[in-house]
């Protein structure tokens, strides 16, 4: 079976011109960051033991912020691509310059984790789940 | 029996998050929930039960008939109780909670209370008392993101942040704080994090995980004994705060009537009615057997949705206003 992971910076957007947009987007911010996402669900509903109702939903998208003192300047989109990354990073922007647009302390990055606290298979994948319609 | 409905649901969520500095953090995110409701007659009277759990895991544990089975029987047990229910008795009195999923009132009435923007902007119950006694002597209250497999746990929250095993309130003392990044930098304090959003299209705020009191000393069979004049709330539908005031109603789907600490009867429609900081000061037995719920919370701020946990204790609470529509 193909690795059908959700992997933006191989299928949708170049890390590094990603990265360049970014740091456009947060300059003269104190924080930010892009945040991508994929969703996937799905719903099997029973009544009285017969399936009623089965469901699929399946999204994606980016948010792109960018954080200055109580000001923050948020887009978001369901199109994951640099041009769409740029008309983001344009209004993310508006929060610096609300701002004053005086540079303040950048804060400091998070700190990193190895931890796992969960499985990473995904609950959709495997023949259990869809078996139980059978 | 007149109905069974059962729903199983699963989902993947994959986030990437890219920082400024350059860094990139993954976090893949299963969930599963199954959820069982059944409704029953008798003579005419329908009532009704439910059952729910999962968490973030695969579909196997919740597949096993063994669990599907275990949900039917304890959503027809409740349905069962509450064909013999009562009307709830109304006033003030004392109430004896269970533990696990009644711990949902704990989110509501103090939780929010205690998250990073309602405390920098003032507008919280709970603004200004850092440090201060905000709760009943054995009341120790934590937000934990890092429980194993729990619903409400994430490796990172959805600024990057590693979530933490942070506590709120220490033996009843106000110690901290539930941040994301904007808040704990204007607070002057680390993220903990807890900033979390419903989904790409939304921005982080403050939000909890697991909730959770833990446990105390008290054996469980003293805290429904310690009942003099009120009820013993088992199971919790839904409720509602108002955070400027803490103020919460909530409405029991399980509920006994306690006199002199002996159970008399179920009670139907028992409303719980007051406000989180007076409660937590009137909190007079903290039981041993602190238990997470089975996995099945949603908690809306702002709009926003995102999956969360509670745990708590067998607890005894003096002077709660209960709603009943018993006149006698």
């Amino acid at each position: 079976m193909p690795d059908a992971r959700f992997r933006p910076f191989e299928t949708h957007l170049d890390e590094d011109r990603a990265l360049a947009v970014l740091r456009e987007a947060v300059a003269g911010a104190d924080d930010g960051e892009l945040f991508l996402e994929r969703r996937r669900s799905e719903v099997l509903a029973f009544d009285d033991g017969r399936l009623k109702t089965a469901s699929y939903d399946a999204g994606e998208g980016f948010g792109l912020r960018a954080v200055s003192g109580e000001v923050s300047g948020y887009a978001h989109s369901t199109e994951i691509s640099e041009a769409s990354l740029r008309r983001a990073a344009g209004t993310a922007r508006l929060a610096a310059e609300a701002n004053g647009g005086a540079a303040g302390e950048v804060a400091a990055a998070p700190e990193g984790t190895n931890r796992r606290l969960y499985t990473d298979a995904d609950p959709l994948e495997g023949p259990e789940f869809s078996s139980r319609i059978a | 029996m007149v109905q069974v409905t059962c729903s199983l649901a699963a989902s993947m969520q994959e986030v990437e998050i890219l920082r400024p500095e350059g860094r990139r953090v993954r976090d893949d995110r299963p969930m599963v929930r199954m959820n069982v409701s059944v409704i029953v007659e008798k003579a005419g009277r329908r009532e009704s039960g439910s059952a729910g759990g999962g968490g973030r895991e695969t579909v196997d544990r919740v597949m096993d008939p063994a669990y599907g089975r275990a949900l039917v029987d304890e959503a027809l047990r409740m349905a069962l109780v509450n064909l013999e229910a009562e009307d709830a008795p109304a006033g003030v009195m004392d109430v004896a909670l269970g533990p696990g999923w009644p711990g949902i009132l704990l989110h509501e009435a103090v939780g929010h209370g205690l998250e990073g923007d309602f405390n920098r902007k003032k507008t919280s119950a709970f603004a200004g008392l850092m440090g201060k006694r905000v709760a009943a002597t054995g009341v120790t209250v934590i937000d934990d993101g890092t429980i194993m497999d729990r619903r409400g746990s994430i490796t990172v929250d959805d600024e990057g942040t590693p979530s933490a095993r942070n506590v709120l309130i220490e033996d009843g003392i106000l110690v901290g704080f539930m941040q994301d990044r904007q808040n704990a930098r204007l607070m002057g304090v680390p993220a903990t994090g807890n900033g979390r959003r419903q989904s790409y299209a939304h921005p982080p705020l403050p939000r909890m995980t697991n909730t959770i009191m833990l446990g105390g000393t008290a054996e469980p069979g003293e805290i429904v004994e310690g009942v003099e004049d009120g009820i013993h709330a088992v199971q919790f539908g839904g409720g509602q705060v108002d955070i400027t005031n803490g103020k919460f109603v909530f409405s029991c789907t399980e509920a006994y009537r306690v006199k002199n600490g002996k159970v008399l009867h179920p009670v139907k429609g028992a409303t719980l009615i007051g406000d989180g900081a007076t409660a937590l000061k009137q909190v007079k037995k903290v039981g041993s057997d602190m238990k997470l719920d089975p996995g099945m919370g949603m908690c809306g701020k702002a709009g926003q949705w995102v999956p969360v946990g509670v745990g708590q204790p067998s607890l005894l609470i003096g002077g709660l206003t209960v709603g009943g529509a018993s006149t006698g």
